[in-house]
Protein backbone atom coordinates (compact mmCIF):
# COMPACT_ATOMS: atom_id res chain seq x y z
CA UNK A 1 0.00 0.00 0.00
CA UNK A 2 1.32 3.78 -0.44
CA UNK A 3 3.19 5.01 1.85
CA UNK A 4 1.02 8.27 2.26
CA UNK A 5 -2.14 5.49 2.39
CA UNK A 6 -1.24 4.73 5.77
CA UNK A 7 -1.67 8.36 7.07
CA UNK A 8 -4.82 9.77 8.15
CA UNK A 9 -6.22 13.30 7.85
CA UNK A 10 -5.43 13.48 11.37
CA UNK A 11 -1.81 12.83 11.38
CA UNK A 12 -1.29 14.35 8.20
CA UNK A 13 -2.84 17.73 8.25
CA UNK A 14 -0.96 19.36 10.76
CA UNK A 15 2.23 18.59 8.56
CA UNK A 16 0.61 19.25 5.45
CA UNK A 17 -0.81 22.48 6.89
CA UNK A 18 2.88 23.99 7.73
CA UNK A 19 4.42 22.60 4.81
CA UNK A 20 1.46 24.77 2.42
CA UNK A 21 2.31 27.67 4.95
CA UNK A 22 6.15 27.46 4.31
CA UNK A 23 5.21 27.33 0.60
CA UNK A 24 2.59 30.14 0.33
CA UNK A 25 4.94 32.24 2.15
CA UNK A 26 7.68 31.83 -0.55
CA UNK A 27 9.74 29.67 1.51
CA UNK A 28 12.32 27.86 -1.81
CA UNK A 29 12.98 25.02 0.82
CA UNK A 30 9.36 24.11 0.88
CA UNK A 31 8.24 24.60 -2.58
CA UNK A 32 11.62 21.86 -3.13
CA UNK A 33 9.93 19.63 -0.28
CA UNK A 34 6.64 19.67 -1.46
CA UNK A 35 7.56 18.63 -4.98
CA UNK A 36 9.93 16.21 -4.01
CA UNK A 37 7.52 14.51 -1.83
CA UNK A 38 4.70 14.57 -4.57
CA UNK A 39 6.65 13.97 -7.80
CA UNK A 40 6.63 10.53 -8.34
CA UNK A 41 2.91 10.15 -7.74
CA UNK A 42 1.83 13.05 -10.25
CA UNK A 43 4.33 11.88 -12.77
CA UNK A 44 3.33 7.97 -12.18
CA UNK A 45 -0.55 9.32 -12.52
CA UNK A 46 0.26 11.40 -15.52
CA UNK A 47 2.08 8.68 -17.63
CA UNK A 48 -0.82 6.48 -16.70
CA UNK A 49 -3.21 9.07 -17.57
CA UNK A 50 -1.55 10.11 -20.85
CA UNK A 51 0.69 7.19 -21.58
CA UNK A 52 3.60 9.24 -23.00
CA UNK A 53 6.65 9.92 -20.65
CA UNK A 54 7.25 13.26 -22.14
CA UNK A 55 3.85 14.23 -22.09
CA UNK A 56 3.97 13.17 -18.66
CA UNK A 57 6.86 15.31 -17.41
CA UNK A 58 5.51 18.27 -19.20
CA UNK A 59 2.62 18.21 -17.17
CA UNK A 60 4.40 17.43 -14.08
CA UNK A 61 5.72 20.56 -14.63
CA UNK A 62 2.19 22.44 -15.77
CA UNK A 63 0.58 20.50 -12.08
CA UNK A 64 3.30 21.86 -9.95
CA UNK A 65 2.73 25.46 -11.24
CA UNK A 66 -0.38 25.01 -10.75
CA UNK A 67 0.04 23.67 -7.52
CA UNK A 68 1.95 27.31 -6.41
CA UNK A 69 -0.19 29.57 -8.11
CA UNK A 70 -3.45 28.15 -6.71
CA UNK A 71 -1.95 26.86 -3.08
CA UNK A 72 -3.22 30.32 -1.51
CA UNK A 73 -6.59 28.91 -1.74
CA UNK A 74 -6.14 25.75 -0.53
CA UNK A 75 -8.83 25.27 2.55
CA UNK A 76 -7.99 21.86 3.59
CA UNK A 77 -10.85 20.41 2.48
CA UNK A 78 -9.29 17.43 1.51
CA UNK A 79 -6.08 16.14 1.70
CA UNK A 80 -3.52 17.85 -0.12
CA UNK A 81 -2.23 14.40 -2.36
CA UNK A 82 -5.65 14.06 -3.30
CA UNK A 83 -5.87 18.39 -4.33
CA UNK A 84 -3.08 17.46 -6.36
CA UNK A 85 -4.53 14.47 -7.81
CA UNK A 86 -7.64 16.48 -9.09
CA UNK A 87 -5.32 19.09 -10.80
CA UNK A 88 -3.22 16.50 -12.27
CA UNK A 89 -6.54 14.57 -13.68
CA UNK A 90 -8.01 18.16 -14.99
CA UNK A 91 -5.03 19.18 -16.74
CA UNK A 92 -4.41 15.81 -18.18
CA UNK A 93 -8.73 16.10 -18.94
CA UNK A 94 -7.15 19.20 -20.86
CA UNK A 95 -4.49 17.52 -22.68
CA UNK A 96 -6.63 14.72 -23.47
CA UNK A 97 -9.42 16.98 -25.25
CA UNK A 98 -6.25 18.33 -27.46
CA UNK A 99 -4.88 14.74 -28.73
CA UNK A 100 -8.57 13.96 -29.19
CA UNK A 101 -9.00 17.12 -31.40
CA UNK A 102 -5.94 16.37 -32.95
CA UNK A 103 -5.93 12.44 -33.89
CA UNK A 104 -9.49 11.11 -34.10
CA UNK A 105 -9.20 7.39 -34.33
CA UNK A 106 -12.03 5.11 -35.63
CA UNK A 107 -12.42 3.27 -32.47
CA UNK A 108 -15.21 0.96 -30.86
CA UNK A 109 -15.44 1.90 -27.71
CA UNK A 110 -15.73 -1.42 -25.04
CA UNK A 111 -18.66 0.48 -24.03
CA UNK A 112 -20.49 -0.07 -27.31
CA UNK A 113 -19.20 -3.39 -27.52
CA UNK A 114 -21.10 -4.55 -24.88
CA UNK A 115 -23.67 -2.08 -25.54
CA UNK A 116 -23.93 -4.49 -28.47
CA UNK A 117 -23.10 -7.86 -26.99
CA UNK A 118 -25.24 -7.39 -24.00
CA UNK A 119 -24.45 -6.82 -20.41
CA UNK A 120 -21.99 -9.95 -19.24
CA UNK A 121 -23.31 -12.49 -16.85
CA UNK A 122 -21.93 -12.08 -14.18
CA UNK A 123 -21.43 -16.18 -13.79
CA UNK A 124 -19.30 -16.17 -16.72
CA UNK A 125 -15.73 -17.18 -15.25
CA UNK A 126 -12.63 -16.06 -16.52
CA UNK A 127 -10.58 -18.77 -18.51
CA UNK A 128 -7.75 -20.49 -16.51
CA UNK A 129 -4.42 -18.66 -16.78
CA UNK A 130 -5.92 -15.90 -18.32
CA UNK A 131 -4.41 -13.49 -15.47
CA UNK A 132 -1.56 -15.04 -15.05
CA UNK A 133 -0.03 -14.01 -18.67
CA UNK A 134 2.09 -11.24 -19.07
CA UNK A 135 0.80 -10.83 -22.32
CA UNK A 136 -2.68 -10.71 -21.12
CA UNK A 137 -1.78 -8.08 -18.46
CA UNK A 138 -0.46 -5.77 -21.15
CA UNK A 139 -4.10 -6.54 -23.46
CA UNK A 140 -5.59 -5.75 -20.28
CA UNK A 141 -3.87 -2.54 -19.89
CA UNK A 142 -4.54 -1.41 -23.74
CA UNK A 143 -8.44 -2.22 -23.10
CA UNK A 144 -7.85 0.11 -20.12
CA UNK A 145 -6.14 2.84 -22.27
CA UNK A 146 -8.89 2.04 -25.07
CA UNK A 147 -11.96 2.96 -22.39
CA UNK A 148 -12.87 6.46 -22.10
CA UNK A 149 -10.93 9.07 -20.09
CA UNK A 150 -13.56 9.45 -17.35
CA UNK A 151 -13.96 5.51 -16.57
CA UNK A 152 -10.18 5.13 -17.09
CA UNK A 153 -9.10 7.50 -15.01
CA UNK A 154 -11.25 6.08 -12.16
CA UNK A 155 -9.97 2.87 -12.40
CA UNK A 156 -6.29 3.77 -12.53
CA UNK A 157 -7.31 5.84 -9.25
CA UNK A 158 -8.69 2.89 -7.92
CA UNK A 159 -6.21 -0.02 -8.48
CA UNK A 160 -3.30 1.97 -9.57
CA UNK A 161 -3.22 4.68 -6.86
CA UNK A 162 -5.45 3.04 -4.76
CA UNK A 163 -7.92 5.85 -3.41
CA UNK A 164 -11.06 5.73 -1.51
CA UNK A 165 -13.90 6.44 -3.17
CA UNK A 166 -14.60 9.39 -1.71
CA UNK A 167 -11.02 10.43 -2.45
CA UNK A 168 -11.57 9.56 -6.24
CA UNK A 169 -14.85 11.62 -6.33
CA UNK A 170 -12.99 14.40 -4.88
CA UNK A 171 -10.47 14.01 -7.49
CA UNK A 172 -12.85 13.79 -10.47
CA UNK A 173 -15.46 16.38 -9.22
CA UNK A 174 -18.05 14.07 -8.95
CA UNK A 175 -20.60 12.56 -6.86
CA UNK A 176 -19.30 9.51 -4.96
CA UNK A 177 -22.37 6.95 -7.00
CA UNK A 178 -20.72 8.29 -10.30
CA UNK A 179 -17.77 6.91 -9.03
CA UNK A 180 -19.46 3.65 -8.35
CA UNK A 181 -20.87 3.69 -11.80
CA UNK A 182 -17.96 4.48 -13.63
CA UNK A 183 -15.98 1.51 -11.61
CA UNK A 184 -18.70 -1.04 -12.47
CA UNK A 185 -18.86 -0.39 -16.39
CA UNK A 186 -14.88 0.15 -16.48
CA UNK A 187 -14.97 -3.81 -15.03
CA UNK A 188 -17.36 -5.14 -17.26
CA UNK A 189 -16.01 -3.62 -20.43
CA UNK A 190 -12.34 -5.35 -18.88
CA UNK A 191 -13.84 -8.45 -18.59
CA UNK A 192 -15.53 -8.13 -21.43
CA UNK A 193 -12.11 -7.81 -23.09
CA UNK A 194 -10.29 -10.52 -21.56
CA UNK A 195 -13.41 -12.88 -21.88
CA UNK A 196 -12.83 -13.05 -25.44
CA UNK A 197 -8.83 -14.44 -24.96
CA UNK A 198 -7.63 -17.50 -25.03
CA UNK A 199 -4.45 -18.14 -22.49
CA UNK B 1 -28.34 -15.88 12.15
CA UNK B 2 -26.77 -13.99 9.02
CA UNK B 3 -29.59 -12.98 6.84
CA UNK B 4 -29.15 -14.51 3.05
CA UNK B 5 -29.65 -12.36 0.29
CA UNK B 6 -30.00 -13.73 -3.51
CA UNK B 7 -27.85 -12.64 -6.70
CA UNK B 8 -30.21 -9.92 -7.54
CA UNK B 9 -29.34 -7.67 -4.58
CA UNK B 10 -25.47 -9.19 -4.00
CA UNK B 11 -24.62 -8.74 -7.27
CA UNK B 12 -24.85 -4.73 -7.53
CA UNK B 13 -22.56 -5.12 -4.30
CA UNK B 14 -19.57 -7.25 -5.73
CA UNK B 15 -17.85 -4.34 -7.18
CA UNK B 16 -17.70 -2.13 -4.08
CA UNK B 17 -16.99 -5.41 -2.22
CA UNK B 18 -13.88 -6.16 -3.58
CA UNK B 19 -12.81 -2.60 -2.89
CA UNK B 20 -13.89 -2.69 0.55
CA UNK B 21 -15.86 0.24 0.31
CA UNK B 22 -18.95 -1.70 1.94
CA UNK B 23 -20.36 -0.98 5.27
CA UNK B 24 -19.65 -3.94 7.56
CA UNK B 25 -23.10 -5.21 7.79
CA UNK B 26 -23.69 -5.23 4.15
CA UNK B 27 -19.99 -6.63 3.48
CA UNK B 28 -21.38 -9.74 5.99
CA UNK B 29 -24.77 -10.08 4.10
CA UNK B 30 -22.38 -10.39 0.54
CA UNK B 31 -20.01 -12.37 2.16
CA UNK B 32 -23.33 -14.95 2.99
CA UNK B 33 -24.51 -15.03 0.05
CA UNK B 34 -20.33 -15.59 -1.49
CA UNK B 35 -20.43 -18.92 0.26
CA UNK B 36 -23.30 -19.84 -1.17
CA UNK B 37 -22.67 -18.86 -4.66
CA UNK B 38 -20.30 -19.90 -6.70
CA UNK B 39 -20.92 -17.84 -9.52
CA UNK B 40 -20.88 -14.37 -7.75
CA UNK B 41 -17.61 -15.63 -5.71
CA UNK B 42 -15.48 -16.45 -9.31
CA UNK B 43 -16.95 -12.83 -10.07
CA UNK B 44 -15.27 -11.01 -7.59
CA UNK B 45 -12.36 -13.46 -7.74
CA UNK B 46 -12.06 -12.45 -11.50
CA UNK B 47 -12.55 -8.64 -10.27
CA UNK B 48 -9.65 -8.78 -7.48
CA UNK B 49 -7.03 -10.47 -10.07
CA UNK B 50 -7.78 -7.76 -12.99
CA UNK B 51 -7.19 -5.17 -10.39
CA UNK B 52 -4.25 -6.97 -8.80
CA UNK B 53 -2.40 -7.14 -12.24
CA UNK B 54 -3.48 -3.72 -13.01
CA UNK B 55 -1.53 -3.11 -10.23
CA UNK B 56 1.26 -4.61 -10.18
CA UNK B 57 0.88 -3.70 -14.74
CA UNK B 58 0.83 0.46 -12.94
CA UNK B 59 3.88 -0.38 -10.83
CA UNK B 60 5.62 0.28 -13.88
CA UNK B 61 6.51 3.91 -14.90
CA UNK B 62 9.96 5.11 -16.57
CA UNK B 63 12.77 5.57 -14.14
CA UNK B 64 13.38 9.25 -15.28
CA UNK B 65 15.29 12.11 -13.51
CA UNK B 66 12.25 14.34 -11.97
CA UNK B 67 15.56 16.68 -10.31
CA UNK B 68 14.75 18.71 -13.41
CA UNK B 69 11.65 18.74 -12.47
CA UNK B 70 12.02 21.16 -9.04
CA UNK B 71 14.71 23.19 -10.55
CA UNK B 72 12.24 24.00 -13.79
CA UNK B 73 9.62 24.54 -11.40
CA UNK B 74 11.39 26.60 -9.22
CA UNK B 75 12.69 28.94 -11.82
CA UNK B 76 9.52 29.31 -13.28
CA UNK B 77 7.82 30.39 -10.24
CA UNK B 78 10.94 32.50 -9.57
CA UNK B 79 10.55 34.11 -13.32
CA UNK B 80 6.49 34.26 -12.57
CA UNK B 81 6.66 36.29 -9.15
CA UNK B 82 9.46 38.17 -10.26
CA UNK B 83 7.32 39.60 -13.24
CA UNK B 84 3.85 39.30 -11.66
CA UNK B 85 2.02 42.86 -11.76
CA UNK B 86 2.28 43.43 -8.07
CA UNK B 87 6.09 43.50 -7.54
CA UNK B 88 6.68 44.98 -11.02
CA UNK B 89 4.13 47.87 -9.18
CA UNK B 90 5.84 47.97 -5.55
CA UNK B 91 9.39 48.11 -7.42
CA UNK B 92 7.76 51.46 -9.71
CA UNK B 93 6.66 52.86 -6.63
CA UNK B 94 9.96 52.01 -4.75
CA UNK B 95 11.62 55.20 -6.78
CA UNK B 96 8.71 57.49 -7.00
CA UNK B 97 8.95 56.63 -10.73
CA UNK B 98 4.98 56.69 -11.16
CA UNK B 99 3.81 58.44 -7.72
CA UNK B 100 4.06 62.06 -9.06
CA UNK B 101 2.51 60.67 -12.42
CA UNK B 102 -0.16 58.78 -10.49
CA UNK B 103 -0.65 61.93 -8.42
CA UNK B 104 -0.72 64.19 -11.05
CA UNK B 105 -3.13 61.89 -13.39
CA UNK B 106 -5.46 61.63 -9.95
CA UNK B 107 -5.58 65.57 -9.61
CA UNK B 108 -6.38 65.65 -13.71
CA UNK B 109 -8.74 63.02 -13.09
CA UNK B 110 -10.89 64.91 -10.29
CA UNK B 111 -10.82 68.35 -12.31
CA UNK B 112 -12.15 66.85 -15.46
CA UNK B 113 -14.68 65.20 -13.57
CA UNK B 114 -15.44 68.99 -11.42
CA UNK B 115 -15.30 70.39 -15.09
CA UNK B 116 -17.72 67.98 -16.39
CA UNK B 117 -20.17 68.32 -13.22
CA UNK B 118 -20.21 72.11 -13.91
CA UNK B 119 -21.07 72.07 -17.45
CA UNK B 120 -23.83 69.84 -16.45
CA UNK B 121 -25.03 72.13 -13.88
CA UNK B 122 -24.61 74.87 -16.18
CA UNK B 123 -26.31 73.70 -19.28
CA UNK B 124 -29.52 72.74 -17.17
CA UNK B 125 -30.18 76.45 -17.51
CA UNK B 126 -31.76 76.93 -20.83
CA UNK B 127 -32.34 80.38 -22.47
CA UNK B 128 -35.07 81.45 -24.21
CA UNK B 129 -34.38 81.60 -27.61
CA UNK B 130 -32.27 78.31 -27.30
CA UNK B 131 -33.98 75.45 -29.59
CA UNK B 132 -34.81 73.24 -25.90
CA UNK B 133 -36.39 76.83 -24.65
CA UNK B 134 -38.34 76.98 -27.84
CA UNK B 135 -39.52 73.42 -27.78
CA UNK B 136 -40.31 74.05 -24.15
CA UNK B 137 -42.25 77.06 -24.31
CA UNK B 138 -44.08 75.84 -28.07
CA UNK B 139 -45.21 72.48 -25.80
CA UNK B 140 -47.03 74.63 -23.15
CA UNK B 141 -49.30 77.10 -24.82
CA UNK B 142 -50.71 79.85 -22.81
CA UNK B 143 -47.37 79.89 -20.71
CA UNK B 144 -45.58 83.20 -20.05
CA UNK B 145 -43.39 81.80 -22.52
CA UNK B 146 -46.06 80.94 -25.59
CA UNK B 147 -48.92 83.68 -24.89
CA UNK B 148 -52.04 82.95 -26.79
CA UNK B 149 -54.24 85.53 -28.60
CA UNK B 150 -57.37 87.12 -27.42
CA UNK B 151 -60.35 85.15 -28.85
CA UNK B 152 -64.09 85.54 -27.80
CA UNK B 153 -64.11 82.55 -25.55
CA UNK B 154 -61.38 83.66 -23.28
CA UNK B 155 -62.12 85.88 -20.31
CA UNK B 156 -60.22 88.80 -21.24
CA UNK B 157 -57.42 90.41 -18.63
CA UNK B 158 -59.26 93.40 -16.51
CA UNK B 159 -57.43 95.96 -14.90
CA UNK B 160 -57.70 96.01 -11.45
CA UNK B 161 -58.05 98.85 -8.93
CA UNK B 162 -55.44 100.39 -6.91
CA UNK B 163 -55.98 99.49 -3.42
CA UNK B 164 -54.18 102.90 -2.68
CA UNK B 165 -54.33 106.47 -4.37
CA UNK B 166 -50.18 106.07 -4.43
CA UNK B 167 -50.56 103.20 -6.81
CA UNK B 168 -52.96 104.70 -9.21
CA UNK B 169 -50.49 105.16 -12.36
CA UNK B 170 -49.85 108.85 -13.03
CA UNK B 171 -49.85 110.47 -16.33
CA UNK B 172 -48.45 114.01 -15.32
CA UNK B 173 -46.00 114.29 -18.00
CA UNK B 174 -49.08 113.71 -20.54
CA UNK B 175 -49.46 116.45 -23.13
CA UNK B 176 -52.45 118.82 -22.25
CA UNK B 177 -53.74 118.19 -25.83
CA UNK B 178 -55.43 115.15 -27.37
CA UNK B 179 -53.38 111.97 -27.56
CA UNK B 180 -53.93 108.59 -28.70
CA UNK B 181 -51.36 105.50 -27.68
CA UNK B 182 -51.33 102.41 -28.30
CA UNK B 183 -49.68 99.71 -26.35
CA UNK B 184 -48.77 96.46 -26.93
CA UNK B 185 -47.87 93.89 -24.06
CA UNK B 186 -48.41 90.87 -22.47
CA UNK B 187 -50.79 89.80 -18.87
CA UNK B 188 -49.05 87.26 -17.91
CA UNK B 189 -50.55 84.32 -15.59
CA UNK B 190 -49.85 86.49 -12.10
CA UNK B 191 -51.36 89.80 -13.79
CA UNK B 192 -48.25 91.77 -14.76
CA UNK B 193 -47.82 93.59 -18.13
CA UNK B 194 -44.46 92.58 -19.63
CA UNK B 195 -42.76 93.20 -22.91
CA UNK B 196 -45.13 96.11 -23.72
CA UNK B 197 -43.98 98.45 -26.12
CA UNK B 198 -45.97 102.26 -26.88
CA UNK B 199 -46.66 102.16 -30.40
CA UNK B 200 -45.49 105.37 -32.08
CA UNK B 201 -47.74 107.11 -34.21
CA UNK B 202 -45.38 109.24 -37.45
CA UNK B 203 -48.49 110.70 -39.39
CA UNK B 204 -48.69 114.39 -38.85
CA UNK B 205 -51.72 115.16 -37.16
CA UNK B 206 -53.17 116.88 -39.89
CA UNK B 207 -53.28 113.47 -42.53
CA UNK B 208 -55.67 112.13 -39.53
CA UNK B 209 -59.44 112.06 -40.31
CA UNK B 210 -61.49 114.05 -37.95
CA UNK B 211 -59.02 113.64 -34.54
CA UNK B 212 -56.76 115.93 -33.31
CA UNK B 213 -54.72 113.70 -32.26
CA UNK B 214 -50.56 113.92 -31.12
CA UNK B 215 -47.98 112.15 -31.62
CA UNK B 216 -46.26 110.48 -28.47
CA UNK B 217 -43.09 112.59 -28.05
CA UNK B 218 -40.55 111.39 -26.41
CA UNK B 219 -40.91 112.53 -23.05
CA UNK B 220 -44.62 110.86 -23.14
CA UNK B 221 -43.79 107.35 -24.12
CA UNK B 222 -41.62 107.16 -20.85
CA UNK B 223 -44.15 108.36 -18.97
CA UNK B 224 -47.21 105.85 -20.40
CA UNK B 225 -43.86 103.20 -19.94
CA UNK B 226 -43.65 103.64 -16.06
CA UNK B 227 -47.53 104.02 -15.85
CA UNK B 228 -47.95 100.69 -17.69
CA UNK B 229 -45.26 99.00 -15.45
CA UNK B 230 -47.17 99.46 -12.52
CA UNK B 231 -50.44 98.36 -13.86
CA UNK B 232 -51.71 95.13 -12.28
CA UNK B 233 -54.49 92.67 -14.12
CA UNK B 234 -57.15 89.87 -13.34
CA UNK B 235 -55.44 87.41 -15.83
CA UNK B 236 -57.04 86.33 -18.78
CA UNK B 237 -58.46 82.68 -18.03
CA UNK B 238 -59.04 79.99 -21.02
CA UNK B 239 -61.42 76.97 -20.34
CA UNK B 240 -60.72 77.65 -16.78
CA UNK B 241 -57.44 78.52 -16.86
CA UNK B 242 -55.27 81.49 -15.64
CA UNK B 243 -53.59 81.96 -19.29
CA UNK B 244 -51.42 85.00 -21.15
CA UNK B 245 -51.84 86.62 -23.52
CA UNK B 246 -51.24 89.28 -26.33
CA UNK B 247 -52.91 92.33 -25.91
CA UNK B 248 -52.85 95.52 -27.42
CA UNK B 249 -54.50 98.67 -25.95
CA UNK B 250 -55.50 101.97 -27.47
CA UNK B 251 -55.10 105.26 -24.87
CA UNK B 252 -56.73 107.95 -25.79
CA UNK B 253 -56.82 111.24 -24.20
CA UNK B 254 -59.44 113.70 -24.87
CA UNK B 255 -59.13 117.83 -23.48
CA UNK B 256 -62.19 118.78 -23.61
CA UNK B 257 -62.25 123.06 -23.69
CA UNK B 258 -65.49 125.03 -23.16
CA UNK B 259 -65.66 128.37 -25.26
CA UNK B 260 -66.50 131.71 -23.08
CA UNK B 261 -70.27 132.83 -23.78
CA UNK B 262 -70.59 137.29 -24.75
CA UNK B 263 -72.01 139.41 -22.45
CA UNK B 264 -75.60 140.24 -23.40
CA UNK B 265 -77.56 143.70 -22.84
CA UNK B 266 -79.10 143.69 -19.15
CA UNK B 267 -76.64 140.73 -18.02
CA UNK B 268 -74.69 141.12 -15.77
CA UNK B 269 -70.62 141.14 -15.59
CA UNK B 270 -70.77 137.30 -15.62
CA UNK B 271 -73.67 137.52 -18.69
CA UNK B 272 -76.29 137.07 -16.33
CA UNK B 273 -79.36 138.99 -16.52
CA UNK B 274 -80.34 140.67 -13.38
CA UNK B 275 -83.73 140.26 -12.52
CA UNK B 276 -85.63 143.05 -12.37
Amino acid sequence: MNELDSATWDTAAPAEAALIARCTSGDEAACAELVSAHQRMVFGLAFHLLGNQEEAQDLSQEVFLRVFRTLGSFRGESALRTWIYRIVVNQARNRHRGWLRRRRADQVSLDQHVAESGDLPCHGRLPDGVLASKETAARLWAALNRLPFDQRTAMILREVDGLRYDEIAFSLGIAVGTVKSRLTRARQALRAELLGLRP
Amino acid sequence: MTPMVGCEVARPLLGEYADGELAVETEVLVQGHLRVCQACAAYVEDLQSMGGRLREYGMFVPDVNLDAVVSQVSSRVHAEQEWSWAVRLRQAFDDYRVTYAVVGATCGVVLCALLTAALVVGLEVQTAHSLAGVMRALGSPGSDLNPLLLDARMLPPRLAIPTYADDAPELVDLPEDDAVYAIAGTVTRQGKLTDYAVLGDTRRPDQRHGYAVQGPSEQSEESVARAMSRLRFAPAQAFGETVAVNVVWVVARTTVRGTVMPELPGTGPQGLRRPS
